[in-house]
């Protein structure tokens, strides 16, 4: 690596030398001497550049002249050595032929010595080496304006620290030790062998049996003299006078008299007190009583935190109107002062009058709650407050009601007098209407669920006809005056008489139901027909109001056939074809049945006898209860809305096939359908092209049906049987044509 | 003393030795006498500030170890 780059820098040196004229002609010299003298030194010039010392550390090679010139910067008390190698190298780096040359890297600088040589060629004081250290330690900076504080040493100062902070432990410790100077326990006993405390301890055995010797010697000479008794005597009384009754009067028991249970002796400690306390007085409490109180009070005061918040609790609510002062979350409410109420429960010992007086009141409370002869003690709780619901629940379906006898007709009719024709004025025309409330709006609004209330209303109307056609027959004359009159009368007045009609709903029932085939076929349904004809005399005259009265179409009766109900076989049902003699019987037999499907038939063929069935006298317009019709709507008051409820078909499952034919009546795929339905739709069919292609195709799809599975179409198989059974053998023999042929 | 490094970008870089109150054109011929340059022709800059000849380096706070950019004129 070194060889390249002393290549390049040689160059480079060369280049130099030729551009340095303004040097001193004497350093020039200097130089030149140098050169020449390195050139003498070295046998190649070229290896020149390769320097000898390539391989010493860098701080005292041939380029390190600006480096060496650092470090006497750095510390400039050695400075004299350093110079002094540097001199010894200085020999070496002359070796170069400028000094522009001297550092591997570009820079290039003089030394001390020399700058300070050069200075004094340029009149300018020597630099200034040494910086004086100030006389108190501190360093002035390079400036030479300000001092500064020498930093301190961190770690001077930590080791500083460390051994004051163990100087005073020690210390510590020593005045410890001084305080402490005792005597330990085993140094101060004797019994430091096993046999001194063997013998000490044998020693004071043997004075407790000595002790017990003497006692039981004492006890003997005390029985001898009878004096034991005596003791004992003393002994016992003098207990007894110091523990009497007496001693624990006063003495507070901390539960209720009730609470002790009796006829049972109930062991009483001193309960536990607190120490510091100053007015404590002694209590006695049985620890049982104590717990069980404890666990009903915990027991309670879950229940009231179980509770909840009771916004509106009934209780609390009472309480309020009663002028209480209502409680707001109660549950968390503390009794305060709990410890002065338990002070003052419970009753003193020996204290008799307060026991009376708590027992006085105890029996007057009990009096009170179970209150006297003539009191009786209610609740004011209501029972609770149940949403409504919309449903029975178990218990009220098993009420059962009475069930109340209805006694003849609960509803009349709201005054309905029958009118009274002498009344109306001639010119008023009572005639002209009927004003026996019958309207066709009333008609109409007979509905086949208000069977009864119509039943009522017929009578009614057939009771006011009655009376109507008797008093016509009375008043033949006034009629007559009253066709006489300008105003014309129209023509059915007279003609009604016959045509009249009654609705109810059996006769509406039979007219939509078309002729029963069946009735009267077992020639037990005179009577209906006997009541049909008292109905057509019934029939009174009904004059024919506007024909656009509402959506109510009038049939009339007359004009029409009554049906005959004795010719039933006609027109219902069609007569079940006999099952003849043959199949060709049986197979008609099965078409009309369903069994059998008729070929090429309609998709969904109506039947005729579905036909047969429908009313005749059916129309849409007969159901739509005059919805839109001002007239109707007036007459009902306002509130509007279908007389009969609408009820959800649920059972209404349509059997519907949605199938397309074409024009020629041939079943579509969806597909097609859809395509046909789109040509439709847009008015442009298919292509000339496309028509064909698809005739073609449906051609093809009617050979393919009408091709025999066992048979080729040309029926070759037909004729090798025929050939067969023209020779009578098993085989056929295949030959040229010709000559088969010819045979 | 102090060491500053002129370096004009073109091959030539050098150090020189100097004391704080030396003028820049004292610095100037110093290096003129490093590099063979003519003293009045050298311009000393630092960043856009042209340091004048008669002002001494510690006016401009020059210090140890700064570099100066050099120019010709």
């Amino acid at each position: 690596m070194g060889s390249k780059k002393h290549k390049k820098e040689s160059k480079k040196r060369k280049h130099r030398s030729r551009s340095r004229s303004p040097l001193d002609g004497e350093e020039r010299e200097k130089k030149r001497h140098k050169k020449h003298r390195d050139r003498k030194k070295d046998r190649s010039p070229d290896v020149e550049e390769v320097p000898v010392d390539s391989h010493l550390p860098p701080d005292n090679g041939v380029s390190s002249g600006s480096r060496s010139s650092s470090l006497s910067v750095r510390d400039p008390r050695d400075s004299k050595p350093r110079e002094d190698a540097y001199r010894d190298n200085s020999q070496e780096s002359e070796r170069a032929p400028s000094p522009a040359a001297a550092g591997s890297s570009a820079q290039e600088s003089l030394s001390i010595e020399e700058t300070n040589k050069l200075r004094a060629k340029l009149g300018l004081k020597p630099l200034e080496v040494a910086e004086k250290q100030a006389e108190d330690g501190k360093i002035k900076d390079d400036l030479g304006e300000f001092y500064h504080k020498p930093a301190a040493n961190l770690s001077q100062q930590r080791a500083a620290d460390k051994l004051r902070e163990r100087l005073e432990l020690r210390r510590e410790k020593r005045q410890l030790e001084n305080k402490l100077q005792t005597t330990l326990l085993a140094d101060g006993s004797e019994d430091e062998d096993a046999s001194g405390w063997i013998k000490k301890s044998r020693d004071l055995e043997k004075q407790k049996r000595e002790a017990a010797k003497r006692a039981a010697m004492l006890d003997e000479l005390d029985e001898e003299f009878g004096v034991g008794a005596l003791l004992a005597d003393d002994r016992r009384e003098s207990r007894e006078r110091a523990y009497a009754p007496t001693q624990l009067r006063g003495l507070r028991v901390a539960h209720d008299f009730a609470a002790l249970p009796d006829e049972r002796e109930t062991v009483l400690t001193l309960a536990d007190k607190d120490v510091l306390a100053e007015d404590s007085e002694d209590v006695l409490v049985n620890v049982n009583i104590v717990d069980d109180e404890k666990y009903k009070k915990n027991i309670e005061e879950r229940k009231k935190a179980r509770a909840g918040y009771r916004a509106y609790d009934e209780e609390a609510e009472l309480a309020t109107a009663l002028g209480l002062e209502r409680s707001v979350l109660s549950k968390y409410d503390d009794e305060i002062d709990a410890d002065a109420k338990l002070r003052s429960r419970g009753f003193r010992l020996g204290d008799q009058a307060a026991l009376e007086a708590e027992r006085a009141r105890e029996a007057m409370r009990a009096e009170r709650l179970a209150g006297g002869p003539d009191k009786r003690l209610e609740s004011l709780q209501l029972p609770e407050l149940r949403i409504a619901s919309d449903y029975l629940d178990e218990e009220e379906m098993q009420i059962k009601f009475k069930k109340v006898k209805r006694k003849g007709k609960i509803r009349k009719k709201p005054k309905q007098e029958p009118i009274d024709v002498d009344e109306h004025e001639a010119g008023t025309a009572p005639l002209e209407t009927d004003d026996t409330e019958v309207k066709p709006e009333q008609l109409w609004a007979a509905d086949e669920d208000e069977v009864e209330v119509d039943t009522e209303l017929q009578a009614a109307l057939a009771r006011a006809r009655r009376l109507r056609l008797a008093e016509r027959a009375e008043h033949k004359a006034e009629v007559d005056e009253i066709l006489q009159q300008p105003k014309e009368e129209p023509p059915e007045v007279d003609a009604s008489d016959a045509s009249a009609m009654v609705l109810d709903a059996t006769a509406e029932f039979c007219r939509t139901l078309g002729d029963i085939p069946t009735y009267g076929l077992a020639g037990n349904r005179d009577h209906l027909a006997e009541i049909m004809d008292f109905e057509r005399d019934e029939v009174e005259a009904e004059p024919e109001v506007d024909t656009n009265s509402g959506a109510w179409s009038r049939v009339d009766v007359d004009s029409e056939k009554p049906a005959d109900i004795a010719a039933g076989a006609a027109g219902g049902l069609e007569a079940e074809p006999a099952l003849g003699a043959g199949v060709a019987g049986a197979l008609r037999l099965a078409l009309s049945k369903g069994y059998l499907e008729r070929a090429g038939a309609a998709p969904a063929p109506r039947p005729r006898t579905a036909a047969a069935l429908t009313a005749h006298h059916y129309s849409i317009e007969d159901k739509t209860y005059g919805e839109d019709d001002k007239h109707g709507r007036r007459e009902r008051g306002g509130h509007s809305g279908p007389l009969s409820e609408f009820r959800e078909k649920n059972n209404f499952r349509p059997n519907i096939k949605l199938e397309y034919v074409d024009d020629d009546g041939r079943p579509l795929c969806p597909k097609e359908a859809f395509r046909y339905l789109s040509h439709k739709f847009h008015g442009k069919g298919p292509g000339k092209n496309k028509q064909e292609k698809r005739i073609k195709k449906a051609v093809q799809e009617g050979l393919m049906k009408k091709m025999s599975s066992t048979d080729t179409p040309l029926g070759t198989l037909q004729m090798l049987q025929q050939k067969q059974r023209e020779t009578q053998s098993p085989f056929v023999v295949l030959s040229g044509a010709k000559r088969d042929a010819n045979n | 003393m102090l060491e500053v490094t002129c370096n004009d970008r073109l091959g030539k870089k050098v150090r020189v030795k100097c004391n704080p109150d030396d003028t820049v054109g004292d610095l100037k011929k110093l290096i003129a006498a490093q590099t063979g340059t003519r003293y009045d022709k050298i311009v000393l800059k630092k960043w856009y500030t042209v340091f004048k000849d008669h002002i001494k380096l510690s006016d401009y706070e020059i210090h140890d170890g700064m570099n100066l950019e050099l120019y010709y004129q």
